[in-house]
């Protein structure tokens, strides 16, 4: 059947109801009036039948009459004067019927009254003494006479009744065919509304059921999502002002549930003392049209006693009768309160022993660079003013003495350079990347002068990043490049950067459309095998011994931590003898 | 109270100069704020007075010839950076043409007596130049270099850093929050 | 102002970098005498007193105790009387921010005490003939600042 809002309205149910209420008016009315024309009808018709009945007997007793009196006239005996009597009053009979019957017809009355007429010009001439027999003729032909005209007239009535009474049988004939046709599709009609009507019923009856089943299951599951959230819900009406709370609401507050009637008055009883005006302001704002904001708040529960922490919003919501009301949700959230609390803390002594630590990373470097510039300072005293006076083995135990403590200097200051790197305010602001890694080639000039180096970059972005630490990373970047130059080859050392989308660099493994900066450092020196390419930013890592190239393995632990702390990438291609190509991801 | 003061030291040497020089009594020219002309001969005692009250207010006769060649040279070198107008010309044409000596004599002069090269002296003068426009007429690294014929800022930022130790753009920091601090104390 | 010596005093509560600090000084060829204090008291008294004569260049370090260097550079800007004194400061810390504070609250040299005795005796003798280059070509010692 049509989904239509038209064929599920109640309108169109009464619409059905009334079509057929009407249709079986019509049809009673139709039958009761075929049922009165049938009556007419044979009223008619009996209505003939008896006139015709009653003429025939009429006849008959004048004939009755004549007879008796022809009798008489011949036998003289008076035994023939009784049908005679009799017969005079039977016509006065069959005329008192008549004229009741045809009462109506003031045609027939009057052909009834002409027959009467004649019928009393018959009897005239029904004497017992004639004077003559002239006289006897005279009457009994004009007798004669007026008995012809009496038959000719009562078979005029009688053909005259026939004709009606024939169509009177046409009519009702015809009107017979119609009727039950009529009466028939009507019915019909009306049961096949009625039937619509019926289905439509059902159908809509069985959906309330089966909604009403459902409400009933919601109703339930709703329940239990309640207990299990640890949820209420709540429903105040604006216009009386009350409250409608759903079980599990009583219960968070620690009571049985519709244990008493939720109204104003009590709706703060179990609020915490200091959050009481935190309700009592979001009520406000309903009253002031505004809408209900999400509040926090504690309460204190009444079985318990404990303090819970609460939320709670809410809506207005305008049902099918247009009156307001306000349908609430209230969750205890002192699980996740709790949680969160806990959470903090632990945050808070994370960043403590992280502070602890960084400091103590930094003061140790710092204090231990103190004797070991000693050392080194009296080492070159010595070797200015007292290396002749040491011995061969002395003197070569002196060196190793030299390199030891340069190594230490060199360590000192990279790890010095590390705890810098987790120090410092992290204050972003916007940064040339030219600029930066200017400074770098400028700090780093002596080393790309003695190594005939060439650094080229051009064109590079900005972004916001610390300036300093992106400075100490593209100083230890191209250091590190210089470091691992070919022997025999001058170093070209190529920075470049582009814009890229994160979906775009499969590296990131971030699907989104989040935007950063690529800077690829690309060397021409002697490379290293691409399975270290992790390894090779771990804290004190090193990829060759201490002899080979000098170096503590913190430089490019720097370059990952300073990287990391602008929430970026590192990540590095090498092949043996071909290079290395550090690339970075920095978001924009 | 604080108030600023912008000093023109030439009008300054001259107003002393002459308050001192006139109560002497000698006729006298002076032809710049180093260069006195006298018109008359003048005796070794007035000679040495005139000497000591000028000592008293800081300035020295100088008596030898190099001192005086030095000092022309720095004059020279000076005029040649600060003047806006000039042709840029190396430095070295331009003093062997202005002195009238070769470069290579005038730069040992200059070495021995001020123990440092005129090259050295130039990039300290430029750079004390510079210096002087970031402080005082606010203009951009690249109006700068420009000004003063660098081919680049880069060219001009790592002269700077190599001469002081520290970077053009640190250097006007440093000297911003020193005005701040002044103010602060004065409010 | 004195012509041919170059009056410079240490404030420096490490024997052993008074000991660098004046042997350097003396190896150099440069017409200097030089004095040394034990901490920012000693230093603060020392410049005060009437008799002194002020030195041309103060080299201060700045993790001293009883005064810290960063007092003393704040206590000699104060004081009118010390304006022609070119500070040096002569440290072991190499912080960014502790460095461009120091020249921020008035220092003009900031010098990174080197570990090599040959390296202290190259800066040494380079801040003193830039500070002389100053003096002699009537330099403006507010905007004199150097670090090394």
């Amino acid at each position: 059947m049509f989904q239509s809002k038209l064929f599920n309205s109640i309108g169109f149910i009464r619409a059905v109801f009334l079509i057929a209420f009407f249709i079986l008016i019509f049809l009673a009315s139709v039958t009761y009036r075929h049922i009165k024309e049938l009556d007419k009808i044979t009223d008619s018709i009996t209505n003939t039948y008896e006139i015709s009945i009653e003429l025939g007997l009429l006849i008959s007793h004048i004939k009755d009459a004549e007879t008796g009196h022809r009798g008489y006239i011949i036998t003289n005996d008076s035994l023939y004067l009784e049908p005679f009597v009799y017969a005079r009053k039977n016509v006065n009979h069959s005329f008192q019927k008549l004229n009741k019957i045809t009462k109506s017809d003031s045609s027939k009355q009057q052909r009834l009254k002409r027959i009467y007429d004649l019928v009393d010009k018959r009897f005239s001439y029904f004497k017992n003494n004639f004077s003559d027999k002239n006289e006897f003729n005279r009457d009994f032909k004009e007798g004669k006479i007026v008995m012809d005209s009496l038959r000719s007239e009562v078979n005029n009535m009688l053909s005259v009744e026939n004709k009606l009474l024939n169509l009177k049988g046409k009519i009702y004939k015809y009107n017979n065919s119609n009727t039950p046709l009529i009466i028939f599709s009507t019915f019909l009609i009306s049961i096949l509304i009625l039937g619509i009507g019926y289905l439509r019923i059902i159908k809509n009856y069985k959906d309330l059921m089966t909604q009403n089943i459902r409400l009933r299951i919601f109703d339930e599951s709703s329940k239990q999502a309640e207990i299990l959230g640890n949820y209420g819900s709540w429903l105040f009406n604006l216009e009386n002002k009350d409250f409608n709370y759903s079980d599990n609401k009583f219960r968070l507050l620690g009571h049985e549930p519709q244990s008493y009637n939720p109204n104003f008055d009590n709706l703060l009883d179990n609020i915490h003392p200091d959050d009481k005006e935190i309700i009592l302001d979001a009520f406000e704002h309903l009253n002031k049209g505004e809408s209900f904001p999400l509040i926090r708040y504690r309460i204190i529960k009444k079985d318990t006693l404990e303090v819970r922490y609460f939320r709670t919003t809410a809506k207005i919501f305008i049902d099918r009768l247009n009156k307001k009301n306000i349908i609430g949700t209230t969750q205890d959230i002192t699980e996740d309160y709790n949680k969160t609390q806990l959470i903090k803390l632990r945050n808070k002594e994370l960043e403590q022993n992280n502070k602890e630590l960084t400091e103590f990373n930094h003061v140790a470097s710092h204090d231990l660079q103190e004797p070991l510039r000693k050392i080194q300072t009296f080492i070159s005293r010595i070797e200015d003013k007292e290396r002749e006076n040491l011995s061969e083995t002395a003197q070569g135990y002196f060196v190793k003495i030299q390199e030891a403590s340069n190594r230490m200097r060199i360590l000192i200051d990279d790890l010095l350079q590390y705890s810098r790197t987790n120090r410092s305010e992290k204050k972003f602001e916007p940064t040339d990347l030219n600029t930066v890694v200017s400074n770098a080639v400028s700090e780093l000039s002596e080393s790309i002068a003695d190594k005939k180096a060439e650094v080229h970059f051009e064109k590079l972005h900005q972004i916001d990043a610390i300036p300093f630490q992106l400075e100490q990373l593209f100083i230890n970047l191209i250091s590190n490049s210089l470091k691992y130059s070919k022997p025999d080859e001058a170093a070209v050392i190529t920075i470049t950067s582009r814009r890229i989308k994160a979906y775009k660099a499969p590296r990131l493994k971030d699907n989104s459309k989040k935007e950063y900066i690529k800077i690829v450092i690309k060397d021409n020196g002697l490379g290293f095998e691409q399975k270290y390419a992790k390894k090779i930013f771990l804290l004190f890592n090193r990829l060759h011994g201490k002899n080979e190239f000098p170096g503590t393995g913190v430089g490019l632990a720097i370059c990952k931590k300073i990287v990391e702390n602008h929430k970026g990438y590192i990540f590095v291609k090498g092949k043996p003898n071909e290079g290395a190509s550090f690339e970075i991801y920095l978001p924009n | 109270m604080k108030i600023f003061l912008k000093t023109d030291t030439n009008f300054l040497i001259k107003k002393v100069l002459e308050e001192k020089l006139d109560v002497f009594n000698v006729k006298y020219n002076l032809i710049n704020t180093n260069e006195i002309l006298f018109l008359e001969t003048i005796d070794t005692v007035v000679y040495n007075k005139i000497a000591t009250i000028l000592n008293e207010y800081g300035f020295e006769i100088i008596e030898n010839q190099k001192n005086i060649i030095v000092q022309k040279i720095k004059e020279t070198i000076i005029e040649m950076i600060f003047n806006e107008d000039a042709p840029a010309v190396k430095s070295s044409v331009y003093l062997a043409e202005k002195l009238n000596h070769s470069y290579g004599y005038l730069s040992n002069i200059f070495s021995e007596v001020t123990y440092t090269s005129i090259e050295n002296f130039i990039i300290i003068q430029k750079i004390e130049y510079v210096k002087k426009l970031i402080v005082h007429h606010d203009l951009t690294l690249t109006e700068i270099a420009f000004k003063l014929n660098y081919s680049s800022v880069a060219h001009l930022s790592s002269q700077f850093k190599n001469t002081t130790g520290i970077t053009p753009s640190a250097f006007q920091r440093i000297l911003k929050k020193r005005t701040q601090i002044t103010n602060q104390n004065i409010n | 102002m004195q012509k041919d010596f170059i009056l410079i005093t240490l404030a420096d509560d490490d024997e052993d970098d008074r000991m660098f600090f004046t042997e350097a000084f003396d190896e150099l060829k440069i017409n200097t005498v030089v004095n040394t204090v034990n901490d920012g008291v000693a230093l603060m008294e020392f410049l005060n007193a009437p008799e002194s004569i002020l030195p041309n260049i103060i080299f201060l370090d700045l993790n001293m105790p009883l005064k810290s260097g960063m007092e003393c550079l704040k206590e000699i800007k104060e004081n009118p009387k010390f304006n022609d004194i070119v500070i040096a400061i002569y440290s072991t810390s190499s912080s960014e921010d502790d460095i461009e504070n120091t020249f921020v609250l008035g220092a003009n040299i900031y010098i990174k005490k080197p570990n090599h005795f040959g390296k202290l005796k190259e800066v040494l003798s380079e801040v003193v003939t830039l500070n002389w280059q100053y003096i002699t070509s009537g330099l403006n010692k507010d905007n004199f600042l150097l670090r090394m």
